[in-house]
């Protein structure tokens, strides 16, 4: 089995070609967007897969209290399962930003903050999107 | 607050989107509405809270594994990424809604779908585009031989 | 365009069977749709005011003496009211100079400056440090200045509508009240700026007293036991809302109200902020001098 800090620093490098390819999006909207929701987060997922068993091993720790997801991330195979799995999220919605922008005509350079605070912070860029596709279509809700 | 009491409050902010996903033929608007927006939405806040209170003070970082882990030792820290984990679940789990009755995939396919994404993320990301392309193969091949039996008769 | 087609819903407003809540939702279309960016920056500095307000909740950190996000959320309260009422004043400004360039980049400067003064107030409680008043280091220091020039940026839009608005004669307003309105966004603009700067040539926003947050009035949070500069910057800062509601009031209680009697209140909360001024800079707490 390859050293965690390994995988570790492959999977960020990795993820990183895949955010860069959605801050230029628009030079090849229809490849990046391949790339930052399909290509990159299918490799994740099977890197994950190979991993995951680890949350099956574990006599003590769960889902069901903070202390017990503590636990959990205790164990550097399953810190690593958990760190793949923020990963590949964050930049699936940072893509799924990407597509809506082009859908309500927001310009690239508008969401480049949220999709950047999306990279670092996940949820506090997600509510960046949201502000920002608010200002743009006065919409707190998208279509269903 | 403490963060035990965040954590039990967190909990059923993203089940009942959870639930709003699963009779999504119902109510398919306020399903998206609220498993989209209103449950990520809140969890995010929450999130943005911890970080503002905590984050300064944190040890630990993005740079190596065993600083993410680090992180996780503090519980104010690990609530947070739990809430990261939360909100985007239940972000990925509503856009498979979506993009499912885009395509009129069966909900009945997409609800084993729905709990493998709320407790092993990218899986059930993935197994749902697996269903998609395949499912849209299918009717392709269906469509393509309809078509090829119409020409030659 | 779509702007122009809300203000044509204007009839609506008056149609006597709008419910209330109808006539909320009519104002605030087109309150939005004289002012997008501010009623945005307005819409959006209230939803971050729900994770300050959840940090408050969970930090224990202290500023003062007191919860270290008090202080980013009065921020919040108060600029918030602030922009708020630019966004209704807006409406008084005739439209052809809303769309004009300059006035476009002008928003732009004020939104920066706030956007500015949030980033700062809130990024210094977040990390556990002062805001105003810091110049522990230098680029503590450098932040504190620029936001100096920020705050004089965002006040002076209470003075360039003020100008805005007391050239158009076009207003639809009663004559004293649009005398009151660019009156006293002028004059705010004034007060604010005097009792402001004379306070950052202070070290401290506190005269005396035990320099904490401790011993305050219970909503405003000034000191009881000292000084506090910040009650005159409150005053010059809200003449522009004390004003036309006077206006208001008088008109429902006179038959006429005169531009006179105008002049007459605004000399008297002038004179009033700069009492409290005065009181702070002798150590008194706010009234003290009169009740206590």
């Amino acid at each position: 089995m390859m050293d965690m800090e390994t995988v570790f620093t492959f999977a960020n490098a990795f993820v990183l070609a895949g955010w860069l390819a959605l801050l230029l999006a628009p030079r090849a909207p229809k490849l990046a967007d391949r790339i930052a929701s399909v290509v990159i987060p299918l490799l994740l997922a099977i890197a994950y897969l190979v991993l995951a068993p680890v949350f099956f091993t574990f006599t003590e720790g769960g889902f069901d209290s903070l202390a017990n997801v503590m636990i959990l991330f205790d164990n550097p195979r399953a810190v690593m399962a958990g760190w793949l799995h923020y990963l590949a999220f964050d930049l699936f919605i940072g893509a799924w930003q990407v597509r809506q922008a082009r859908e309500h005509n927001i310009r690239h350079l508008v969401i480049i903050p949220s999709l950047i605070l999306t990279l670092l912070l996940g949820p506090v860029g997600l509510l960046a999107f949201f502000m920002t596709r608010f200002v743009y279509t006065k919409r707190l809700f998208n279509k269903v | 607050m403490s963060m035990q009491t965040l954590f039990a409050i967190s909990s059923p902010i993203a089940m009942l989107g959870w639930i709003a996903l699963l009779i999504a033929p119902i109510i398919p608007k306020w399903a998206n509405r609220i498993a989209t927006y209103i449950s990520p939405g809140l969890l995010s806040l929450a999130y943005m809270s911890l970080i503002l209170a905590f984050w300064s003070g944190a040890e630990g970082g993005f740079d190596t594994l065993a600083n993410v882990q680090l992180l996780f030792t503090q519980s104010e820290i690990a609530m947070a990424g739990w809430l990261h984990y939360l909100a985007f679940d239940l972000f990925v789990g509503a856009w498979i809604v979506r993009e499912a009755r885009a395509a009129a995939i069966s909900h009945w396919f997409t609800i084993p779908i729905l709990p493998l994404t709320l407790l092993f993320g990218p899986i059930g990301y993935v197994l749902f585009l697996v269903l998609k392309t395949s499912l849209s193969l299918r009717r392709n091949q269906k469509f393509l031989s309809k078509s090829s039996q119409s020409a030659a008769a | 365009m779509t702007n122009v087609v809300i203000v044509m819903n204007n009839d609506m407003s008056t149609n006597r069977t709008s419910s209330f809540i109808q006539r909320i939702k009519i104002f605030i279309k087109e309150a939005y749709a004289d002012a997008p960016a501010l009623s945005a920056l307005t819409i959006i500095m209230l939803l971050l005011m729900v994770p300050k307000l959840g940090a408050m909740l969970l930090d224990t950190r202290l500023h003062n003496g007191v919860n270290i996000w008090v202080k980013p959320v009065k921020f919040d309260v108060a600029l918030v009211v602030y922009t708020a009422t630019l966004v209704i004043f807006a409406r008084w400004i005739p439209q052809q100079t809303r769309t004009k360039t300059w006035f476009k980049y002008f928003t732009a400067a004020v939104i920066i400056s706030i956007v500015y003064e949030q980033i700062w107030i809130g990024g210094a409680a977040a990390f556990g440090t002062s805001s105003h008043f810091n110049v522990a280091t230098p680029l503590m220091g450098i932040a504190y200045t620029i936001a100096g020039f920020g705050a004089v940026t965002l006040t002076s839009g209470a003075l360039v509508f003020g100008i805005l608005i007391a050239r158009n004669k076009r207003t639809g307003l009663t004559d004293p009240l649009h005398f009151a309105i660019w009156l006293s966004s002028i004059l705010m603009f004034v007060l604010t700026v005097i009792t402001a700067s004379y306070m950052s040539s202070q070290l401290s926003h506190f005269v005396g007293g035990n320099l904490l947050d401790t011993e305050s009035h219970a909503i405003m949070g000034w000191a009881k036991d000292g000084g506090d500069l910040r009650v005159a910057h409150f005053f010059a800062s809200h003449i522009f809302h004390v004003l036309p509601i006077l206006v208001i009031a008088a008109s429902h209680v006179f038959k006429t109200v005169s531009r006179n009697m105008v002049i007459a209140m605004a000399v008297l909360y002038s004179i009033f902020t700069f009492y409290t001024l005065w009181e702070a800079t002798q150590g008194l707490p706010f009234l003290a001098g009169i009740i206590g």
